[in-house]
């Protein structure tokens, strides 16, 4: 049994936990509605009363949190935070649903539990005993809950989004507000490049007056050094402060962003045979384009493990004088899968260089090839 | 020597910059600066007073900025001197509007001194084009495809002449002009000047920039 179907069976159960203060309640009034000579009418009203409140929880912000969150670990749906203010009605009553859903579901299978696995361990314990068939049933009824459990459980999770999701208002308001957030932080990139450019400016142009100064005016000199040390002290401070406020969400590296310096180590780790063919002097290319031409290695080897089942990958680097290309190729088992967020990043971040990206199936193999410019240094 | 000194102003807000750039341009012995200023609102009492031979200009500054004071400049001045934009980046979009508005060229505040010094020189001479390739590249980035106006067309530029333009663009010189097309360099100083004249450009960066914006070439070639 996989670990997937397991927490599925949790989630599933969980809805049967949740579900028996419900069933005990029904059941007490039930047996007092039942019960000769009671007062029916204060029964039946107390049971509509009742009902009344079981109703609320279904549509509570929290359940629905709880749900999401439930989802999320148990089911692996990939669902956002919900976000309380974005929720309409129409959000609420797909909630609810999903949690009489969740509820039924959960105490059906509870009960599927309560019944087979006992069978089961009595067909175990004492094989035999009652008849081969029984022996038989128990056992069936043990697999047969196995499979409805991860049955369920795939339905549950391909359920979530849809009952749990955002509705399309509110993802168009969340995308929104990513934009708006993507916006500013453009723009905070935009300015601390603009001061830290001029920091570096300052400090280039200090350096080379004082350099031509240095014997005939040595006071000129240190005012320089002066300007020099105050430029990169405050440019330092500035990205410091912005660069705090950019990488809000997503850690800080503790390690310095990899480059084709360190390619061995990637070819090592890839996960898939490598052949790997470099030309030309890739350690002199300028740190920007090494960067991305590892990023572009690293995530098509990521792309071939997972979809050339262990085949050997090749990938040639070429390091002329004006541009890096990069080409990897790997062969296909099959199913090239849709082109997904990453191969999209690359093409994106290539085309922001100045360079060009193509990624596509060829003679049964999947082809990344990337030229990306040095950028003229004037 | 003093008279072939080539006189320099320098305008940018921030004074540790137009310190570097007087003591390196100084240090060079044929140009001296003559002035500095600020703000681009300085720049008329300033070029009236100092009389220079090349402005070397900042692109941002508050108030009155560089583009604007170029365009100024070169609108109400009879004899301007020619400008020479001086920017912190190169991919600024601002540093191809001032070249059509008219500045000569550009050289980045973090070029190496001598090369600050030579870009003077090449700009003060006007005998060739300031980094053609990073002003093609300047067009390529803004071009969108279509010629704007038809400025080359109405010019009626003789085949000599268009052959002329064309190598300017490349940022060949008056010489290289001359051995590339057998002709004398004198003859090559007549057809530019009678390009410059039909085109009405200032100078060879306008004419480049006319040539490229017409697309008589394109910059993507």
């Amino acid at each position: 049994m996989r670990g997937s179907t397991y927490r599925r069976g949790v989630f599933l159960l969980l809805g049967g936990v949740l579900l028996l203060p419900y069933a005990l309640l029904a059941a007490a009034l039930a047996r007092a509605f039942a019960e000769p000579g009671a007062p029916r009418p204060v029964i039946a009203a107390l049971a509509a009363v009742t009902a009344a409140i079981g109703l609320v929880p279904p549509f509570l912000r929290g359940t629905r949190a709880l749900e999401i969150t439930a989802a999320r670990w148990l089911l692996g749906a990939d669902l956002p935070d919900p976000v309380p203010a974005a929720e309409g009605g129409e959000t609420r009553m797909r909630s609810a649903l999903w949690f009489v859903l969740h509820l039924a579901i959960g105490g059906a299978v509870g009960l599927g539990v309560l019944v087979a696995v006992p069978l089961a361990v009595a067909a175990l314990l004492q094989p035999g005993r009652g008849g081969l068939g029984l022996t038989a049933a128990g056992l069936a009824a043990l697999v047969g809950l196995v499979f409805a459990v991860a049955g369920l459980g795939s339905l549950a999770t391909t359920m979530a989004p849809v009952l749990l999701g955002p509705s399309p208002t509110a993802r168009i308001a969340a995308l929104e507000a990513q934009a708006v957030r993507l916006a500013e932080r453009n723009r905070l990139a935009r300015e601390l490049h603009d001061s830290v450019g001029h920091a570096l400016t300052v400090t280039t142009l200090q350096a080379a007056a004082a350099r031509g100064r240095l014997r005939e005016d040595p006071a000129f000199a240190e005012r320089a050094l002066v300007a020099i040390e105050d430029a990169g002290r405050s440019a330092l401070a500035d990205l410091d402060a912005v660069l705090g406020v950019l990488r809000d969400d997503s850690p800080a590296p503790l390690t310095p962003s990899r480059s084709l310096r360190d390619l061995a180590r990637l070819v090592e780790e890839a996960g898939v045979p490598v052949d790997l063919e470099t030309e030309g002097a890739l350690d002199d290319i300028p740190p920007h384009v090494s960067r991305e031409g590892y990023r572009i290695v690293q995530e098509s080897l990521t792309n071939a493990m997972r979809h050339a089942g262990g085949a050997t990958a090749t990938v040639r680097l070429s390091a002329t004088d004006e541009a890096l290309t990069v080409h990897v190729r790997n062969v296909l088992d099959g199913r090239p899968g849709s082109p997904g967020r990453g191969l999209r990043g690359m093409a994106e971040r290539v085309t922001l260089l100045g360079g060009r990206f193509d990624a596509g199936p060829l003679d049964g193999a999947w082809l990344v090839a990337a030229r990306l410019p040095y950028g003229e240094v004037a | 020597m003093s008279g072939s000194l080539i006189r320099v102003a320098v305008v940018d807000d921030d004074e540790l910059i137009r310190v570097g750039l007087r003591v390196i341009l100084e240090g060079a012995g044929d140009l001296t600066v003559v002035g500095e200023a600020a703000d681009g609102a300085e720049v008329p009492p300033l070029v009236a007073r100092t009389r220079p031979d090349v402005l070397l200009m900042d692109v941002r500054m508050p108030g009155i900025d560089g583009i604007q004071a170029t365009r100024h400049l070169l609108a109400t001045s009879a004899d301007p001197p020619r400008v020479l934009v001086v920017t912190t980046f190169e991919h600024d979009d601002y540093v191809y509007e001032a070249l059509r508005a008219g500045a000569s060229g550009f050289v980045l505040k973090r070029a190496r001194p001598a090369e600050l010094v030579e870009a003077v020189r090449v700009v003060a001479t006007g005998e060739s084009l300031l980094f053609p390739a990073a002003i093609r590249r300047l067009a390529g980035a803004r071009a969108d495809g279509r010629p704007r106006g038809d400025r080359l067309a109405s010019a009626h530029l003789t085949d000599r002449e268009a052959e002329v333009l064309r190598r300017m663009t490349t940022g060949a010189s008056n010489a290289e002009i001359a051995q590339a097309l057998h002709l004398g360099l004198e003859t090559v100083k007549t057809h530019v000047a009678n390009v410059l004249a039909k085109l009405g450009a200032r100078d060879r960066t306008a004419a480049v920039i006319a040539a490229y914006e017409s697309g008589f070439v394109t910059p993507g070639a």
